[in-house]
């Protein structure tokens, strides 16, 4: 497996961003990110023009199609769609109905960006107001939005640690919903040591992958980590939490400031434990001791505190497996 | 040439989707349509305006704001309508950004932003405004749909 980098909310001059689907695409591949998604408001004309442009100008980098769809109680991202719908019918007390509108015209992957933003009138229809009763009509939450920039302020205003909060609540009850970031691209963005995204796929499929799809699958499988540098894999099993630590990314510098972290695991399961431990970047794995009954567990890092502020990573869900015993 | 004109007000606080149909017939080229509206920012601010900017802080920040951010949020509120096109139910597209008169050009060889390039033929064209805010009463709006006929 290895970690893909992904950028999956963003906008060009075919809505109100400012970058061509040409610039957008060059500017990921300048960042590094192997992954971009186009998901302009209201619209699909960028992606053959952002195709287009990758194809002239020797991109490497893969574009996953998409659209905001931003309705009047919040912003729905929908990836892989390729034809834009009629919002004007969408029930916001059972917007169920609607996705399923999503999926017919190619939406794979369905997710509430930035759910608990400053609402109305403030930002007129970006805070979600709709009633979600089926959490499966959902694939993932926009937990860090990243429009804002950094600090205190400017996480409460895009309301992101109560994204964080939510799905860590629908993933531990279960519901199959990844974590994802999204800069909300609409100028270049400037450089601030915000969370990105890391989708885990599986390695050296070479030509035959299409990385876009790739991410598309590890956030249908809840494959994705939110992260300020630390990577890890984590399986649980029989009462002990396995993380293998992956301090390669060169995002700011991870890959030697890591060094510099006091990491803090905290853990928290589907029973209301929640556990912290000291974590050890040094080493390529380690084991914690958790509670054999809990079926689920989300894992956030932090470093020296457990504030908010202090989160290196984020967004990853573990089920636990129990050993299987022979019949007598 | 073919043209279709209509016009009318808004009342602030109005949220939803007012949408015009008309037929279009065969021998069109090129589609033209031109959304315009007034009163973009907020011209008379009630205590209800500031008590809801106050509320919706709140209810992030969780601190009383100041008078100045609460003129702050105030000031950055806009009156926002953006503009869907569909033909015989397809959407042509969408022109969503902030800009009080939107200019939509739909041809076999060109497409504004937004939009992709589309052959005109006969059937339904439907303009849908998406009307996010409306912060002013009587708050004008109009929309123009025009055809350039084969030859024009």
């Amino acid at each position: 497996m290895r970690y893909q980098r992904a950028e999956l909310h963003n906008h060009s001059v075919e809505s109100d961003g400012s970058m061509t689907p040409g610039e957008l695409m060059e500017w990921a591949e300048e960042h590094s990110y192997e992954v971009i998604a186009l998901t302009d408001h209201n619209t699909c004309s960028g992606h053959q023009k952002a195709r287009k442009a990758i194809q002239e100008k020797n991109l490497s980098v893969s574009l996953l199609e998409g659209v905001e769809v931003t309705t009047f109680y919040g912003h729905i991202l929908a990836l892989g769609m390729k034809h834009m719908v009629d919002f004007s019918d969408l029930d916001p007390g059972a917007p169920e109905g609607f996705l399923k509108k999503l999926r017919a015209e190619g939406a794979a992957a369905i997710g509430l960006a930035h759910p608990f933003c400053l609402g109305r009138p403030v930002a007129a229809g970006c805070r979600f107001d709709m009633d979600i009763h089926d959490w499966d009509a959902v694939d993932y939450i926009e937990v860090f939005n990243t429009s804002a920039g950094t600090g205190a302020r400017a996480e409460m205003i895009m309301g992101n640690e109560k994204a964080l909060d939510l799905w860590e609540e629908k993933a531990l009850e279960g519901h199959r919903l990844a974590a994802v970031t999204g800069k909300d691209i609409h100028g270049k963005p400037a450089d601030a040591p915000v969370m990105i995204t890391y989708a885990l796929v599986e390695e050296g499929n070479g030509d035959t992958q299409d990385p876009a799809q790739a991410v598309l699958g590890a956030v249908l499988e809840q494959k994705t980590i939110v992260t300020r540098g630390p990577l890890f894999e984590a399986e649980a099993k029989d009462g002990m939490l396995t993380l293998c630590y992956d301090q390669s990314s060169p995002y700011l510098d991870w890959n030697s400031r890591w060094k510099e972290t006091k990491p803090i695991l905290v853990i928290r399961d589907n029973q209301g434990t929640v556990i912290k431990y000291p974590a050890d970047f040094s080493q390529s794995s380690q084991e914690f001791p958790i509670k054999k009954e809990a079926e689920r567990l989300v894992i956030r890092m932090y470093d020296k505190e457990t504030d908010f502020a202090d989160l290196l990573a984020a967004g990853v869900i573990v089920r636990q497996k129990k050993e299987q015993k022979g019949t007598e | 040439m073919k043209e279709y004109h209509v016009s009318g007000e808004l009342m602030k606080g109005f949220l939803g989707t007012i949408t015009y149909e008309t037929v279009l017939p065969k021998n069109i080229n090129e589609v033209s349509i031109r959304v315009s509206f007034g009163k973009r920012e907020m011209e008379t601010c009630t205590d209800m305006d500031r008590q809801l900017c106050r509320e919706a802080w709140i209810q992030n920040m969780e601190s009383e704001p100041d008078d100045s951010i609460i003129d702050g949020l105030i000031r950055g509120q806009k009156t926002e309508i953006n503009v869907s096109v569909f033909h015989n139910g397809a959407h042509l597209g969408c022109a969503h950004r902030d800009e009080m008169t939107k200019e939509i050009i739909l041809s076999p060889t060109h497409a504004s932003p937004g939009f992709s390039i589309w052959k005109p033929e006969a059937g339904v064209l439907k303009v849908a405004l998406h009307v996010y805010q409306v912060l002013n009463d009587h708050t004008p709006y109009e929309v123009e749909v025009m055809g350039k006929e084969l030859g024009e």
